[in-house]
Formats: structure tokens, sequence, C-alpha cells
């Protein structure tokens, strides 16, 4: 099966800034990660093209769109105590934003292959009016309602170690998407409690499978598990992953204890959401420790694409066995308390 | 009448300003002032914070009683924490925040605790501004 990924080469231009760990060294990882696979010819790498306004516009707030490129062109800085910007950030934070569009047009057209979006800044902390958590745009959203638009259904996984708080308020009543999240808890950004369960027209659609510090492989899986039978009723016609790698037990900024080859059994988990070939693609989102992103990565793609590799052992024997378990029920009664509501309000 | 009172805090001096009024506020209505830190990706996940001395510091110099003043350190950005804070177990009616000075990119919503917390919140929200010159 042929991969496609995107290789979002920036030149000159730089989001960085002296000291964080969102920094330009991920992107190389990753695709060393993609290297490490030896595809051969079974690589396409897709050329990346910015967003269109009206693309980021189905998800953004047109005044935050202004507001950011005017911040970006006007020197940068800091958005909030965790997120910066360059003088450069607006047009990457487009060409990232537009990675995805062209990689799942390019999956489209095929009808076959696995996608991977190599791009940076992450996103899945951007609001529809804000920057948070290092993310400018929120490139799944971005690609997600393109999808939604043109008729389909779209399941979005999201493994990176913190909750996607932007892409879950984003669609939060949406019912033509499916938000699910693993994510260690508590940390940042302090949402993705089993409780919030989406809007009033997408109730049920968004799932939190909140796990603890020290989490294995195993205790993941199991959560992600216990969500396949949400997912499959969704029926996705698409499935996208918020491929964060900070889960991994090497990463600085988390506590989970994930191994790469705990990322193969994720990814294989993803992947069978997904209706048929050319219906999945991955997204980079977090993952701060260099060589377990390149690790994971491997790992992940030779599990979507059939291809051995030689990752880490899976983990298991963490806290939390429970947890993903519990996290569906405390789900399932929220909605239905919530839906008995609505109809008596009705 | 207002019950609880939450400011943002993260040791700057804006954030200092904003702390004296809160606990003035939270004073004069008889309410509880929940101080709140906003624990960011960059921050240790270890470490809770302990409550740094001025917030004590203040709350004798505005003779409050200490036990209605509460610390609390909240993983997030500083505008969603203060944001859920009107959820519990804060259950804030009235948000307090500092305004940096003034700076280059004043005016932007971008950036600005303030004015995104005016933009969004459900509750009443006191901007403390910096001293003219600032």
């Amino acid at each position: 099966m042929t991969a496609l990924v995107l290789n979002a080469d920036y030149g000159a231009q730089a989001h960085e800034e002296s000291g964080h760990p969102e920094r330009p060294a991920r992107a190389t990882a990753a695709l060393q990660g993609v290297a490490d696979l030896h595809l051969g010819d079974d690589l396409v790498v897709v050329g990346p093209r910015a967003a269109r306004r009206e693309e980021l516009a189905r998800v953004h707030a047109a005044g935050y769109l202004d507001e950011l490129g005017a911040f970006c062109y006007g020197g940068g800085g800091d958005l909030d105590p965790d997120t910066y910007a360059t003088p450069d950030s607006w047009t990457i934070a487009v060409q990232a934003a537009g990675a995805g569009l062209a990689v799942v047009d390019a999956l489209g057209e095929r009808a076959d292959g696995v996608g991977f979006v190599v791009t940076r800044p992450p996103g899945h902390h951007a609001l529809a009016d804000r920057a948070m958590g290092f993310c400018l745009l929120n490139n799944i959203a971005v690609a997600a309602a393109h999808l939604v638009d043109a008729g389909e259904r779209v399941a979005i996984v999201d493994w990176d170690v913190h909750h996607g708080n932007g892409t879950q308020a984003i669609f939060w009543d949406e019912p033509r998407v499916l938000y699910v999240s693993t994510h260690q808890w508590p940390l940042y950004p302090g949402s993705g409690t089993p409780i919030e369960v989406g809007g009033p027209r997408a109730l049920g659609r968004t799932l939190n499978l909140p796990l603890p510090p020290g989490a294995t492989g195993d205790v993941v899986r199991r959560a992600l598990e216990a969500a396949a039978p949400t997912v499959e009723a969704f029926e996705p016609t698409w499935v996208l992953v918020s491929a964060g790698f900070d889960a991994h037990r090497a990463d600085p900024l988390a506590d989970l204890a994930l191994s790469s080859g705990d990322f193969a059994a994720l990814a294989a988990l993803a992947g069978g959401f997904a209706p048929g070939p050319g219906r999945v693609a991955l997204f980079l989102e977090g993952g701060y420790d260099l060589a377990a992103l390149r690790a994971s990565v491997t790992a992940s793609l030779s599990a979507l694409l059939g291809e051995p590799s030689a990752a880490e052992a899976p983990t298991s024997g963490g806290p939390g066995a429970e947890a993903g378990p519990a996290a569906l029920e405390q789900f399932h009664h929220t909605v239905e308390a919530l839906a008995s509501g609505e109809e008596e309000a009705t | 009448m207002t019950r609880s009172i939450a400011v943002g805090f993260d040791g700057s001096p804006d954030a200092t300003r904003a702390l004296r009024v809160a606990l003035a506020l939270a004073r004069d209505a008889g309410a509880t002032t929940w101080v709140l830190h906003a624990r960011g990706l960059l921050e240790e996940r270890d470490a809770s914070p302990a409550a740094p001395a001025v917030v004590s510091e203040t709350v004798t110099e505005l003779g409050l009683d200490p036990g209605r003043v509460r610390w609390r350190v909240e993983d997030g950005d500083p505008c969603s924490v203060l944001l859920r804070s009107v959820g519990p177990p804060v259950e804030a009616e009235l948000l307090v925040v500092g305004r940096r000075g003034h700076g280059r990119h004043e005016g932007l919503l971008l950036g600005s605790t303030s004015l995104q917390l005016v933009e969004h919140a459900r509750v009443p929200v006191v901007v403390v501004p910096a001293p003219h010159g600032e």
C-alpha cells in the first residue's frame, strides 16, 4: 500500500523560538521516521499548498484570521505563556493547514493509500478564535470541515497525550464529525472529561477517554477498543488521526508510558475504523522527544501499511486498566441524561 | 450578592494589581476569593506551586479572613482557566484579570487574556489596567 506523505518544506522561513520544544527538528525526525520504512516507489510525496481563506474560515473566525496574520506580519511574539508566533508563522501555519487538504484530496483521488501530514505548528489546541498550546490554526479541523463540506462523515481519533480541546470545541455541535480522544488527565489543557459529550445537535459525537499518569499501552488500547462500537455506529466515511507521539514514555511534556510499539497497535485500531483504503490520514500533533517521535512514526505507518518494523515491544501493567471502559460508561450515562432532558424540554 | 470572585494570578505585576482589586472587592462583598494559577504546557507537572508570599501579604494588608481566600492551580491557558472557573468548584460570579501594559499589540484581541475574557465570559469581568506610563 502507498503512503502519501506531505513534506512541508518551508525553505528559509522559520517558525521557531529558542529553547521551545515545538521546533523544526520535530518535522525532520518525523520524516526520518518515514524514511526508515524504505518504502521506495510506495512513498508518494504530496506537494504542499496554502489553505485558502474560505477553507480556513470553515473553522476559524474571520476576525481571528485577520488578527493572527497581522500579529505575525507585525513581528510576532507570545500569544500565551506557551504559544509563540514569528514573522513567518502566518505563512507557515497556512501551509500547515493546506497540507492536510492536499493529502486528503490526493487520497480521495487515488482511493488508496495512507496519508501522513508532517506539518508544524500542530493544531488540535487551536480554537476557532484563539491560538493556544503551541497551535495557531487547527489543521485537522480544517481538513475535516473540508471533507464534511463534500458530504463525508469524519471520525477524528486523537491519541495525542493532551486533550484536543480546540478540535472538540470546533465540532462540538456538528453531527457529521465524531471526536474521540484518549489523553492523560489531569493535564493541560484541563478539558476532556467523559461528561463532555457534544452539543444539542451532536449529543454523543464527542467521546473523551481520560487516562491516569503512568498508563501503559494496554490501557490506551483498551480505551480505544472500548470506543470501537461508538465509532462503528457512527459509520465514518473518513478517519483522521491527531497523531501526537507525546504519550511515549520518553516524552518530556507528559507522563504516559507508551512505547513505539504501542503506537503501532493504536494505528492499527484507528485504521480499522476506516471504511476502506485511501480513507485514513495521520496528522502530526505533539511529540517532543526526537528519537521517540521518529520510532513511533515508523511504527504507526508500518502498522497502517502492513509493513514490518522493529518497534519497541508494547507496554502493559500501568495504572488505569478500567479507566477507558469507566469513561465510556459515564459518556453513555451523560448522553442518555441529556437526551432525555432534551425530550422533556420539547 | 457576589459570593465567589476568581482572579488570575501568574506572579506578574499586572496580576498582583488584579489580586489587590479582587481581594478588596471580595472584602466589601463578603465573598470568597479564588486565586487561580494557570499551569501551562511548559510548566513542571509534578509541582503544584504554593501560593506566593505576596498573596498572604496582601490578604493581611487588606484585613481579610485568610479562610476566605483560596489558592488553586489549574491546567490550561489563563483565559480557559478563568472561563472554566464559573463552574464548580469555584463557581465564580465575577472574574478579575490584569491587563498588560501598553505594547505594540495593544487593541488586538489576540494574545490578550483580558480582551478574550470580556469577549467570552458569562459573568462580569473586571479588567485592571496598568498604571499610566507602564
